[in-house]
């Protein structure tokens, strides 16, 4: 009996050596480990969003900044699936939305909603017992200036970032970030930092102290000035009321400041996340950002380009004169019509850029033949991609010799194709950012800075085209009788003070009304500004265009 | 002066008790310190109790326990029957049946005809009532001790290894049959004893077919007969980290408190894992975990070797006492600590499921500390006169 007790003393004293030993173990060994895991229980750490830098036009007007709005936020390891469903009701959001068993290993607060309106959060802090583990603040959030609602496509917008961006950018769940826009390309200049602040919580998730250790503070992103004129840039959508879609550059080749851009129709920055999928179906495409997405065939506003080609073949010079137009021209089995059907007669290559005669430039086009004029065209590397600080550009096309023969094979490819090609209305398409770029160039004899919309971009890139002043000197020349001529087809840009010089175009639009184009610079000697205007099913570039582009340029010389 | 060196020991342990359940609630501790006082009062009246005269009588014991065992099932009106009240105050009747039972079986073993196998298999059933009333309130942890009580006591008393070895590994073929790995080291358990020991072929062929049969049966029992709450128990028990947020939950955070505290303990009380709720029933089920966050390992180790000498002081004279149904009697109430303060430890640090066995004379409740002082002092007046 006496041994057999003992036995089981001893085997007693065993166990209780083992317990000890695992005391040991978590209590010692592990010690740090443990304090760890008891701070991840009851230290509870809730992000406090950086405020996103102001966006300042050039004169200095608030178009972007904050203002304080309602979060919840709720630490998911505090909620079951039913009160977490109940929480999600009474926000109004979508359970299905939130991978709540991903959640459950995360010790810290996570926003769940931000832009809560007062009354449901009245309504959650009245039934706060019910919620333990939430958190109702206010927070920064993105705020625009109403006034402007016109600069939004380029200002672009903020909302929640997805899981890409989250991955991509090391973001937070529930954390902002710039969608479009300036906010999308300088997300990360006005982003700012987080912060944080830390709460000591028990195991309801009620909290039970404030700031056990200092709080973390969020650091403020930086501000931006961008080189639009605001004032005119509405000044501008004035000036369209009475078109439904169209864009607008205005830009300075010398500094490669936008100093206004412009699309309609727009969204708005303030409303895009509520009624993103109104403007997302709307057949006018409001999401489309005309000046540096929508693709325009430039129309007569090529001619500049082909005068350019051939002045460099040596195929014409400023005196050459071919057959006089008579309205019509017969190439081939067909017969090819002027746009003024009673003809220019003759002219001279000045004469014929100033009133846009198509029948001198399809001799000019056959002067110089199809595949030379396209081999010099592409040798003298006209931009098609402006690269400008705005995201979505969409890249101009200008068919080379190559192009052809890969779409219409080779032996099919005759002469003939010159003769749409010369005066814009062939395969060629170019954004009015493109358009205004390459207006830049000739204004400046060859060179014109890559445009941007941050003032201090610091981009100083050079975009040229290679050709003796002498043959910009012509072409410019033609655009000053474009435009202050006797014939000009744009003189409804003309001013009295100052003299512009530019180009009409006119496209042919298969779907409806033409589209008008011009574009011009000024002043003629030493250009400051250039304006692009493209007015879509709107009729003639210059009767349409062309007076918009003239008050734009008042406007600036005022 | 034995006598006194058991109290001596109890009221340290208790103190101990006391003080930490007074850190949790003031109530609660006002009230534990009038239990303590309270069963210190009983442990001297055990002074006067002497049943040297019907320690022949098994069972008077047996039946007297039996109706504190029936009486919850009958007078209870929840649908959980564990207590019942009586003039207000709320009280465990199986509790109470335990002093009963080790005076049942330490009397039954008393008569030597019945230290055999024929004897064991009828004390056996006999317990086996004990254990499905409780069974049925239902209070699995309490229930359970019985058995525990009675195969300790079985053992000790010299029932025959064989069968007791046989019905022991049945039991426990029925626990691992959960587990194949432990299962697989039942049965290299099982045949290692074979081979050690000589048996006849019979006994072989029983041994391995009712390990088996339990291991088969054991899994579909449990989907029929446990509740879903003690079915969850064991399963966060299994796997610890997995079920977290369930009720291993429970178990994480006993670590996690313990874990944080150190050598010394915790000096800032305000973040304490049991302050700000993260530890579980801290003054019942818990305490052992509680005082660990607040004394550190220092405190979980002097609580360790209390219990150790207590232990000891319990069984250290049982050579000199001639009475053997002193000796079983003792035994009796060394098996009833050795399961209160084990498993209730084992399941704090994740050894074992939690059960709900309350640590002895640590945590908070009347019914057991009472029980507990009455056993100390019926066995330490028992020893010290030498029955």
């Amino acid at each position: 009996m006496e041994k057999r007790l003992k036995i089981t003393s001893i085997f007693t004293l065993l166990i209780l050596a083992a317990f000890l030993i695992k005391l040991v173990d978590i209590q010692i060994i592990n010690n740090k480990k443990y304090i760890e895991l008891s701070k991840e229980n009851y230290m509870r750490a809730i992000k406090i969003p950086g405020i996103r830098g102001n966006i300042y036009d050039v004169a200095g007007r608030k178009l972007a900044g904050w203002r304080p709005i309602f979060r919840v936020s709720f630490l998911p390891d505090m909620l079951d699936r039913k009160k977490m469903s109940l929480l999600f009701r009474v926000i109004g959001m979508d359970t299905s939305k939130l991978d709540i068993d991903s959640l459950r290993n995360i010790h810290r607060y996570i926003s769940l909603k931000q832009g809560i309106d007062f009354k449901k959060i009245t309504h959650i802090e009245e039934n706060i017992s019910k919620f333990p583990g939430i958190m109702i603040d206010a927070v920064p959030a993105r705020s625009y200036n109403k006034t402007y609602k016109v600069i939004s496509p380029f200002l672009g917008y903020v909302s929640q970032a997805n899981k890409e961006e989250i991955q991509k950018k090391h973001l937070d769940m529930g954390d902002m970030c710039g969608k479009s826009g300036i906010e999308f390309i300088y997300d990360s200049l006005l982003r700012g930092r987080n912060g944080k602040r830390f709460y000591v919580v028990d195991s309801k998730g009620l909290i039970r102290q404030k700031d056990p250790i200092r709080p973390i503070p969020p650091v403020k992103g930086k501000s931006l000035y961008l080189s639009i004129d605001a004032s005119l840039t509405a000044y501008i959508d004035t000036l369209m009321k009475n078109y439904k879609k169209a864009a607008c550059v205005v830009y300075n080749p010398r500094n490669g400041r936008i100093i206004s851009i412009y699309t309609k129709p727009y969204f708005n920055s303030g409303d895009i996340n509520e009624k993103y999928d109104i403007y997302a179906s709307d057949s006018a495409k409001p999401l489309l950002n005309r000046p540096i997405q929508g693709l325009y065939p430039p129309g007569s506003i090529f001619k500049l380009l082909s005068t350019l080609v051939a002045l460099s073949t040596e195929n014409v010079t400023a005196s050459t004169r071919f057959r006089p137009c008579t309205g019509t021209f017969k190439y081939g089995d067909r017969t090819w019509k002027c746009w003024l059907s009673s003809g220019h007669g003759s002219l001279d290559l000045l004469g014929a850029i100033e009133q846009s005669c198509d029948i001198y430039f399809y001799q000019l086009g056959l002067a110089v033949g199809l595949k030379k004029f396209l081999t010099t065209l592409k040798s003298m590397h006209i931009p098609v991609f402006t690269g400008i600080d705005l995201p979505g550009e969409r890249s101009g096309f200008i068919p080379d010799y190559n192009w052809y023969i890969k779409n219409y094979g080779k032996y099919n490819v005759t002469e003939g194709y010159i003769l749409n090609l010369v005066i814009g209305q062939g395969e060629v398409l170019l954004t009015p950012i493109d358009i205004a770029l390459i207006t830049g160039i000739i204004a400046n004899k060859g060179w014109a800075l890559k445009p941007h919309i941050v003032l201090d971009s610091g981009d100083k890139d050079t975009f040229r085209i290679n050709l003796p002043d002498t043959i910009f000197d012509i072409v410019r020349q033609g655009m000053w009788r474009v435009v202050n001529g006797q014939h000009g087809t744009g003189k409804a840009a003309k001013m009295d003070s100052i003299y512009v010089a530019g180009k009409t175009g006119t496209a042919q639009n298969p779907h409806g009304k033409d589209h008008a184009l011009f574009t011009c610079f000024a002043p003629f000697e030493k250009p400051e500004y250039v304006v692009t205007v493209v007015v879509e099913n709107a009729g003639h570039g210059g009767s349409v265009a062309a007076p918009i582009a003239g008050k734009i340029m008042k406007r600036l010389f005022k | 002066m034995k006598q006194f060196r058991l109290l001596f020991y109890a009221v340290l342990i208790s103190s101990i008790g006391v003080w930490e359940i007074f850190r949790i609630n003031n109530g609660l501790g006002e009230k534990q310190l009038f239990f303590v006082i309270l069963s210190i009062i009983i442990f001297f009246l055990m002074k006067t109790v002497n049943l040297k005269k019907i320690m022949h009588l098994p069972y008077v014991f047996y039946a007297a326990g039996i109706i504190f065992a029936i009486a919850p099932l009958v007078l209870s009106k929840g649908h959980i029957k564990r207590w019942i009240y009586v003039s207000g105050i709320q009280f465990q009747p199986s509790e109470v049946a335990k002093i009963f039972y080790i005076f049942f079986i330490a009397s039954f073993y008393n008569d030597a005809k019945r230290r055999s196998g024929q004897g064991f298999i009828k004390a056996l059933l006999l317990s086996l009532v004990y254990f499905g009333l409780v069974f049925m309130e239902p209070d699995l942890a309490t229930s359970a001790s019985f058995l525990f009580i009675f195969f300790v006591v079985s053992y000790i008393a010299g029932v025959p290894m064989d069968l007791l070895f046989l019905l022991a590994i049945a039991s426990l073929a029925g626990l691992t049959s959960f587990s194949k790995i432990a299962f697989l080291i039942l049965l290299i358990v099982v045949t290692i004893y074979i081979i050690s020991t000589k048996h006849a072929l019979l006994y072989v062929i029983i041994l391995y077919t009712s390990v088996i049969t339990v291991g088969l049966a054991t899994p579909i029992a449990w989907n029929r007969v446990l509740k879903p709450y003690q079915r969850a128990r064991i399963i966060s028990f299994l796997d610890i980290e997995k079920h977290r947020m369930e009720s291993g939950w429970q178990v994480y955070q006993a670590e996690i408190a313990m874990g944080s505290a150190g050598l010394w303990g915790k000096t800032n009380r305000k973040f304490s894992q049991k302050n700000l709720k993260f530890l579980p029933a801290p003054h019942t089920d818990f305490i052992f975990s509680s005082i660990g966050e607040d004394a550190g390992f220092i405190g979980l180790f002097v609580i360790t070797l209390l219990y150790i000498l207590f232990l000891r002081e319990l069984t250290k004279d049982i050579k000199k006492v001639k009475r053997i149904y002193v000796k079983l009697f003792a035994a009796g109430v060394f098996s009833y600590f050795v399961y209160h303060i084990i498993f209730n430890i084992a399941s704090n640090i994740g050894f074992f499921p939690v059960a709900g066995i309350p640590l002895a004379f640590l945590s908070y409740g009347g019914s057991h500390i009472l029980v507990e002082y009455t056993l100390t002092g019926l066995t330490a007046w028992m020893l010290a006169r030498g029955q």
